[in-house]
């Protein structure tokens, strides 16, 4: 299905998205990476896609994060002082 | 220079909450959590002689316990098809549900009124492993991809691949969820109308 990586209506690749969201530029140019950050920072449809993205990302770490409960932290601590 | 046995409690104990969290995540239940945690401080105390001091102690740890949930886990390990999710689209949930109407709205909030923290949990544990070891270690406790292939001892390229599929299957699995509950469009429905206008 070509609809696959379809690019953003300012012709902005999805992967170029998820690169920038993920501070990774590795394997492209210096110039081209400077291109593309500003870019993102100036057009409203990728920002909102940044933000969207990062949006879900809040999300899914506040879902995703669990306390460590009194109890738990006691008893691997005694298990940890055990250990000298 | 190697690190000291000696002032291993208090140089591990701030990462403690950290891995439990992901232990929880990774087993998918509290009691099997604490063990995988315990598991790992006494793999980590055994060698912690070969740990050098002032590297990544925090990406260690996390190396240690995504590999003693491995060996746990092993026989149900499932491994994902690669070309499982060839056919979902990338910003899958973005092109679904964003629009002009709600650009004003944060996506925080417009997420939450799509499907609850409980399903954003079990949409994640529906992870295959490798999937989301990734996506914990990069979308909830904040690793680089750099981190990420060292901890898990895989290519930079590998890690991107799996971080990849791991958030578009999320999304997909996400997405499901609103359809499930009427707030959005089946999504085959809505290129089964496509194809037919285009018929006609
Ligand atoms: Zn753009």
């Amino acid at each position: 299905m070509e609809i696959n990586n379809r690019p953003l209506s300012c012709n902005v690749s999805s992967e170029d998205v998820y690169r920038m969201l993920d501070g990774y530029f590795e394997g492209i140019d210096a110039t081209r990476s400077e291109t593309l950050s500003s870019h993102l920072k100036n057009c409203d449809c990728c920002s909102d896609v940044m933000q969207f993205q990062l949006g879900l990302r809040t999300v899914i770490g506040s879902g995703c994060r669990e306390e460590l409960p009194d109890d738990v932290r006691q008893r691997l601590l005694e298990s940890l002082h055990k250990l000298r | 220079m190697v690190a000291d046995q000696a002032t291993f409690v208090e140089d591990t104990e701030p990462f403690m909450a950290s891995l439990y969290s992901t232990a929880v995540r990774l087993s998918g239940n509290r009691t099997d959590a604490e063990d995988l945690v315990q598991e790992t401080y006494l793999r980590a105390f055994r060698s912690y002689d070969k740990f050098e001091a002032g590297t990544n102690l925090r990406a260690w740890l996390f190396r240690i316990l995504t590999n003693a949930h491995i060996n746990r886990y092993r026989a149900r390990q499932r491994r994902p098809e690669e070309t499982d999710m060839d056919d979902v689209e990338d910003l899958y949930l973005y092109r679904r549900i964003r629009d002009e109407a709600r650009i004003s709205m944060s996506a925080e909030d417009q997420l939450m009124q799509y499907f609850s923290e409980a399903e954003v949990v079990s949409a994640v544990e529906a992870l295959p492993d490798a999937y989301r070891m990734a996506v914990l270690l990069a979308d909830v406790e904040g690793f680089s991809y750099k981190e990420i292939a060292e901890i898990l001892e895989i290519p930079v390229g590998t890690v991107m691949s799996r971080l990849h599929r791991g958030r578009k299957m999320l999304e997909k699995a996400l997405y499901d969820f609103a359809v499930s509950r009427g707030i959005a469009p089946d999504d085959d429905t809505a290129l089964d109308e496509v194809s037919a206008d285009a018929s006609s």
